[in-house]
C-alpha cells in the first residue's frame, strides 16, 4: 500500500465495538429500511409505517435492556471507539426512558396526523433519527460525539416542529427553534473549542484527568519514577493554576448557554413556549420529555465527570439560573390562556427544579494541597429519578390535549377544558391527577421526585434554592389547580362531542397514569434503578 | 538574493501562465470556428490573415474598443465583479496543469517549467476553483436587472452545482488506485499505455459528460440558449466585460480538456518516452516530446467538444437535471464501489 | 508569516462584520465568501492545505452558492426595506454584546492555552508531512478514532435531506 506509515497506533476494531453499539445499529437499520419502505410503498395511509416504527423502537429497547447484564457484571463500564462511546448503566437507563417515550409518541401520532391532513412517513423516520441522536448523545464519552449526537437529536426536532407546514404557528415555531438552536449549538461548539485549546483533548476522561492530582504528579515525576513529596507539592501548585485558569469561566458560560438552551433554562427559554405551542401535540410531548431528559442527561454527564473539579465555579451560577428558571416559568404560566402554552411554561419551571439536582451532585473543595471531592449520590440520582417521573407525568396532559381536539376546536385552550368534568369525567380526572403530579402532591410520583430533589439540595447546602423552589411550588399550585377548577366548577363552553380516540392512545394514556402512580406509591425500585445507574457512571473523578 | 530569485521565478511563472492562457483562449476560438465551419460545409474565418488566423486578434481589438454599456438599475458592485469572478477560476486552474512533468529533462533553476504549481492536492485545487465558477454567472445574472439574465444564471448555476457531484465522484476511483491527489503521480501511475480510460471506462464517460455540463458547452448550453434566453447570464454585458466571460469560457474549456488528458489519457506519456528502471525516472528520447503529446491529446478533447456542438441539439433543462441525479450520480457511486472492491489488495 | 496571519485575520474579521452590516443580502453573502477565504488562508498557514481547499469547495463553492440561489429568488428591494434591528432591543443587544466582548477579551488574554499533558498533539506539520499528506493523516484519524462521530454526521446529513423533503412535499396539509 502507498504509505502505511502512521503517526500513532490508532484504534483497531474489536467485536466489542459492535456489541456495545448494537441498539444503535439496530435502530439505524430499522430507520433506513423504514424510510426505503416508505419511499417505495404506494400506500398513502402510513399506519404500517407507524407500526414498523414502533416495532423498531421496541426491538431497540429490548436490545438496550439486554445490555444491562453486560455492564453490571463487570466493574468497568463499556467503552468503545476510543472513548467516543461509553455504555454505562447511566446511558442504559436514559436510553430506556427515551425509547419508551418515543414508542408512546409514535403510538399516539398516527390518527392525530391523519386528521390534520399531514400524514407522512418522514415524520416517523425523523422521530427515530432523533432517538438515535439521543442514544449517541447520552452515551457520549467525548465532547465531539456528544455534540454530534446533540445535533442529530436537534435537527429532526426542528423539522418535526414545522411538520404542520400550512399552520403558520407551526412553521414560525420551527423557524424560531431552528435559528436559536443553531445559534446555541454554535455557542456550545465554541466552548468545546476552548476546552480543546487548553487541554488538547475533548475526551471527558482526559478532561477529568486534567484536574486529577495523581495524574499530574505522575506526569511530573516521569515514567516509572516514584512520586516524592516535592513533586506532590509541585503538582498541587500546578493543579491550583489549572483550576484558576480564567478560560474555564468562559467555557462554563458558553456551556451553560449551549446546554441551557436545550433544556430551556431561564435566559435561554424564549423559544420554548412558541415551539411547544406550535409543534404538533405528540411532538410537544416528545420534546418536553425525551429531548429534555436526554439533554439533562448530557448536562449531568459533562458536569459530573469532566468539569466536576470546577464545581465551585459553576454550582452557584447554575443555582441562580435554576432559581431564575423556575420563577420565570411559574410566574409566566399563571397568565396563560392556552393550556399547551401553560404546560410549556410549566416545563420551563420543571427544568429549574431539575437543575437544582444538578447543582447538588456534590461538593468539591481545593485547599491548596488536595482536591477533596464529596460526591452526593442523591443529587445525581434525584435528577434521573425526576427525569423518568416527569417523562410520564408530562406526556399524559399532552395526550389529553390531543384527545380533546375536535373539528372546530384545537383542544389546547382553557375554554376547551371548561366543564370537562361533565363532558368527559374520566379525562378530567386523569388531567387532575397529572396536575397533582406536576404540582408535586402525593400519591403521584411527582411528590416523591420533588421531595427527593429538595432533600438532595438541602444536603448540598443549597437551602436557599430549596426555599425558592418551595415558594415556586406554591405558585405553580395556583395555575395547576385553576385548571382543575375550570374543569369541575365551570359550565362547558363547547357543545361538541369529544371524538373517540384509538385504543393505542388510551393505552398510552393509561400507561402514563399507571407509571405516575406507581412511582408515587412504590418508589423504591425506581430509586434503586436511578442510584444503580450512577454507581458506574464512567469517568467519575 | 534567493528571495529575489524566488520572487522573480514566481513573477515569470505568473506572466507565462497569463500569456499561455490568452494565447490558448484566443486561438481556440479560431479552431472552433474553422472546425464547425468545416462540419457545416462552410469555409469559416478566412479574411484576417492567412486562413483567418488573425481573426482572434481582430475580435479582441474590436471588443476592446467597443463601448461598455452598463444597464440601468444594476447592482454596480456585483456587476463589475462578475466578469472577473468568471475569469479568475479559469486562469487559476491552469496553474496546476502538468504540460509535462518529471519526464522532461529540461529544467530552469532546478524546476520543470511545464507545471507552474506542483502541489500535493492538485485535484482538490482544481475542484476548489471550478466550484467557484458559479459566482461569476450568478452575480452577472442577478446584477444585470434583466429577467433573461437571471433565468440564465439560475439555470447555469443549478447545472454547474449538480454536475459538480458526478464530476468529483468519477475521479474517486482513480484516486483510490493511485493513492495520491497529486496530478503528476496520477499521470505517472498510468505509465505509457495503462491509461485510465480503459481501466476506468465508466468514470471516463461520467467525467466527460460532467465536464461538458460544467463548462456550459453544447449540448448542455442551456444557460445561453439563444432562442429562449437571448444570451443567458451575460446578456447585458458588452465590450471588455463581455470578452472576459468569453475568455473565461475558452480557458476553462482547455483546462478541463487537459484534465481529462491527465486523468484518463495518460497525460504527457506516449511514444518516445520510456521508463528507466535503473534511475527510476521517465526519460524521453526526443526532448520536449511530452508536451507535444499532451497538447495533442488535450486538443483532441477540445475537438470532441466542438464536434458535439456541431452535431447535437440542445437538451431540455429538466432532462439534464434528472439525467445528472438519476443516472450519472448513481453510476459514479457504483463505479466507486466497484473500484474499491477490485482494488481491495491495495489496502 | 505573522504578517500574513494578521492580513488574513483582519480580512476575515472585516468581512465577517460586513456580513452582518451590509443591507443588501447579496453583498453580505459576498462578504461571507471573503471571510471563508480568509479562514482558508489561515489553514494554509497552519500547513493544513487539505482543510483549506475543503473549506473553499464546501463552504464557498457549494453552500454559499445555494445561499445566493435562494437570495436571487427573493425580492431584494423588499428585503432592504425591512428594518434590520428591532429598535427597542438595540440598546440591550449592544450592551450585552459589549459586556460579553470585554469579558471574552479579558479572559482570553489572561488565560493559558495548551497546558495539559495532552496539550501538544502528535499531529505536527513535520509528522504529517512524513506520512505523505494532510489528506492521508486526516483520513487515518477520521476512519479510526473519529469513526463514530463521522458515521453519526453522515446520518445527520441524511436527516437534513429527509427533513427538507418533508417540508417541500406536496399534498401535505390538504384535508
Amino acid at each position: 500500500m502507498v504509505g502505511t506509515k502512521m503517526i500513532e497506533t490508532l484504534h483497531t476494531f474489536t467485536s466489542g465495538d459492535f456489541t456495545g453499539l448494537m441498539p444503535e445499529i439496530i435502530l439505524c437499520a430499522f430507520v433506513l429500511l423504514i424510510s426505503i419502505y416508505d419511499f417505495m410503498s404506494k400506500n398513502k395511509d402510513k399506519e404500517i409505517v407507524s407500526y414498523l416504527t414502533q416495532i423498531g423502537l421496541l426491538a431497540t429497547l429490548i436490545s438496550v435492556l439486554s445490555l444491562i447484564g453486560d455492564t453490571a457484571a463487570g466493574d468497568k463500564a463499556y467503552v468503545a471507539y476510543n472513548g467516543m462511546f461509553v455504555l454505562d448503566n447511566f446511558a442504559i437507563f436514559l436510553k430506556a426512558v427515551v425509547l419508551m417515550v418515543a414508542v408512546m409518541t409514535v403510538a399516539i401520532s398516527h390518527k392525530y396526523n391523519k386528521e390534520a391532513g399531514y400524514e407522512s412517513g418522514e415524520y416517523y423516520t425523523l422521530i427515530m433519527f432523533a432517538v438515535l441522536g439521543m442514544m449517541i448523545m447520552v452515551s457520549g464519552g467525548d465532547l465531539i460525539s456528544i455534540f454530534v449526537g446533540l445535533e442529530l437529536m436537534a435537527i429532526p426536532c426542528y423539522f418535526l416542529t414545522g411538520v404542520f407546514k400550512k399552520d403558520s404557528r407551526s412553521i414560525e415555531a420551527a423557524l424560531k427553534y431552528f435559528l436559536m438552536g443553531a445559534f446555541s449549538s454554535a455557542v456550545l461548539a465554541y466552548g468545546i473549542s476552548f476546552v480543546y485549546g487548553v487541554i488538547g483533548s475533548t475526551n471527558l476522561e482526559a478532561i477529568a484527568s486534567f484536574f486529577d492530582l495523581a495524574v499530574i504528579a505522575k506526569a511530573k515525576a516521569g515514567v516509572g519514577m516514584a512520586v516524592t513529596p516535592e513533586i506532590m507539592s509541585a503538582a498541587s501548585a500546578e493543579l491550583a493554576t489549572r483550576l484558576s485558569n480564567p478560560i474555564f469561566y468562559l467555557v462554563l458560560v458558553l456551556f451553560a448557554a449551549g446546554f441551557g438552551f436545550k433544556i430551556a433554562a431561564a435566559p435561554f427559554h424564549m423559544w420554548c413556549p412558541d415551539v411547544y405551542e406550535g409543534a404538533p401535540t405528540p411532538i410537544t410531548g416528545f420534546m418536553s420529555t425525551a429531548v429534555k431528559a436526554a439533554s439533562f442527561a448530557i448536562f449531568l454527564r459533562v458536569y459530573a465527570t469532566g468539569l466536576f473539579a470546577l464545581h465551585v465555579n459553576w454550582a452557584f451560577t447554575l443555582g441562580i439560573l435554576s432559581a431564575l428558571t423556575m420563577t420565570v416559568g411559574n410566574f409566566l404560566a399563571v397568565t396563560q390562556k392556552s393550556v399547551k402554552r401553560m404546560l410549556a411554561y410549566s416545563s420551563i419551571a420543571h427544568a429549574g427544579y431539575i437543575m437544582m439536582g444538578l447543582v447538588s451532585i456534590g461538593i468539591v473543595t481545593f485547599d491548596g494541597v488536595t482536591l477533596s471531592i464529596n460526591r452526593i449520590d442523591d443529587g445525581m440520582a434525584s435528577v434521573l429519578f425526576y427525569l423518568v417521573t416527569y417523562a410520564f407525568m408530562n406526556l399524559g396532559p399532552f395526550i389529553i390535549i390531543m384527545m380533546l381536539r375536535t373539528k372546530r376546536n384545537s383542544g389546547e385552550m382553557m375554554a376547551d377544558f371548561h366543564g370537562l368534568g361533565k363532558r368527559a369525567p374520566i379525562l378530567a380526572a386523569l388531567m387532575l391527577l397529572f396536575m397533582f403530579g406536576l404540582t408535586g402532591l402525593p400519591p403521584t410520583g411527582g411528590f416523591i421526585a420533588k421531595y427527593y430533589l429538595f432533600y438532595a439540595a438541602v444536603k448540598a447546602n443549597f437551602t436557599w434554592l430549596t426555599i425558592v423552589a418551595c415558594v415556586n411550588t406554591a405558585v405553580s399550585a395556583f395555575y395547576y389547580f385553576r385548571l382543575g377548577m375550570v374543569m369541575y366548577m365551570y359550565e362547558p363552553k363547547i357543545d361538541e362531542e369529544i371524538n373517540a380516540s384509538p385504543k393505542a392512545v388510551h393505552a398510552v394514556l393509561y400507561i402514563c397514569v399507571l407509571v405516575t402512580l406507581w412511582i408515587g406509591i412504590f418508589p423504591d425500585k425506581f430509586f434503586e434503578a436511578a442510584k444503580h445507574s450512577l454507581m458506574r457512571l464512567k469517568y467519575l473523578l | 538574493m534567493e528571495v529575489i530569485l524566488g520572487i522573480a521565478i514566481i513573477l515569470i511563472k505568473i506572466l507565462t501562465i497569463f500569456g499561455v492562457t490568452m494565447f490558448i483562449a484566443g486561438w481556440t476560438t479560431w479552431v472552433e470556428r474553422k472546425i464547425i465551419g468545416d462540419m457545416q460545409f462552410r469555409v469559416g474565418v478566412e479574411r484576417t490573415g492567412p486562413y483567418g488566423l488573425m481573426q482572434p486578434m481582430a475580435d479582441g481589438l474590436k471588443l476592446f474598443f467597443k463601448e461598455s454599456i452598463v444597464p440601468d438599475g444594476c447592482d454596480r458592485v456585483t456587476y463589475e465583479l462578475a466578469p472577473v469572478l468568471a475569469l479568475v477560476p479559469a486562469i487559476m486552474s491552469i496553474a496546476i496543469v502538468p504540460f509535462a512533468g518529471s519526464a522532461d529533462s529540461f529544467k530552469i533553476f532546478g524546476q520543470t517549467p511545464f507545471i507552474a504549481a506542483n502541489i500535493n492536492i492538485g485535484i482538490l485545487f482544481l475542484f476548489a476553483w471550478s466550484s467557484l465558477s458559479p459566482y461569476g454567472m450568478i452575480f452577472a445574472g442577478w446584477s444585470s436587472n434583466n429577467k433573461y439574465s437571471l433565468l440564465g444564471a439560475l439555470r447555469s448555476a443549478a447545472l454547474v452545482i449538480s454536475y459538480e457531484i458526478p464530476f468529483g465522484f468519477s475521479i474517486i476511483g482513480i484516486l483510490m488506485i493511485v493513492g495520491s491527489l497529486n496530478l503528476i503521480d496520477i499521470v505517472n501511475a498510468q505509465g505509457s499505455y495503462h491509461w485510465f480510460i480503459y481501466r476506468q471506462p465508466v468514470a471516463a464517460l461520467v467525467f466527460f459528460i460532467s465536464i461538458v455540463a460544467e463548462t456550459n458547452r453544447p449540448p448542455f448550453d442551456l444557460s445561453e440558449a439563444e432562442s429562449e434566453l437571448v444570451a443567458g447570464y451575460f446578456t447585458e454585458y458588452a465590450g471588455m466585460r463581455f470578452s472576459l466571460f468569453f475568455l473565461g469560457e475558452y480557458i476553462m474549456l482547455f483546462v478541463i480538456s487537459s484534465m481529462f488528458t491527465v486523468f484518463f489519457l495518460g497525460g504527457w506519456h506516449g511514444p518516445f518516452i520510456s521508463y528507466d528502471v535503473v534511475n527510476n525516472t521517465w526519460v524521453q528520447a526526443i526532448p520536449g516530446i511530452g508536451i507535444l503529446w499532451f497538447v495533442i491529446k488535450s486538443y483532441f478533447i477540445v475537438f470532441v467538444y466542438m464536434w458535439l456542438r456541431a452535431s447535437l441539439p440542445r437538451i431540455r433543462y429538466d432532462q439534464m437535471m434528472s439525467f445528472c441525479w438519476k443516472v450519472l450520480l448513481p453510476l459514479s457511486i457504483l463505479n466507486i464501489f466497484t473500484t474499491a472492491l477490485l482494488n481491495l489488495d491495495k489496502l | 508569516m505573522d504578517f500574513v496571519f494578521y492580513l488574513f485575520g483582519i480580512t476575515g474579521l472585516v468581512s465577517a462584520v460586513g456580513v452582518v452590516a451590509f443591507r443588501n443580502p447579496i453583498h453580505s453573502a459576498l462578504a461571507l465568501v471573503a471571510a471563508l477565504f480568509s479562514t482558508a488562508g489561515i489553514y494554509i498557514l497552519l500547513d493544513a492545505e487539505f482543510l483549506a481547499v475543503l473549506e473553499v469547495i464546501i463552504y464557498a463553492g457549494a453552500i454559499m452558492v445555494l445561499f445566493l440561489f435562494v437570495l436571487m429568488c427573493l425580492n431584494i428591494r423588499e428585503l432592504k426595506a425591512l428594518p434590520q434591528f428591532n429598535k427597542k432591543i438595540r440598546p440591550f443587544a449592544i450592551g450585552i454584546t459589549a459586556i460579553f466582548l470585554v469579558d471574552m477579551v479579558y479572559l482570553i488574554t489572561k488565560s493559558q492555552f495548551g497546558v495539559g499533558e495532552l496539550a501538544t498533539g502528535k499531529y505536527t506539520s513535520e509528522q504529517v508531512a512524513a506520512i505523505g499528506s494532510n489528506a492521508k493523516a486526516l483520513g487515518q484519524v477520521l476512519y479510526t478514532r473519529y469513526l463514530l462521530p463521522f458515521e453519526a454526521i453522515s446520518l445527520l446529513l441524511l436527516v437534513a435531506m429527509i427533513g427538507a423533503i418533508l417540508l417541500m412535499k406536496e399534498g401535505l396539509g390538504r384535508k
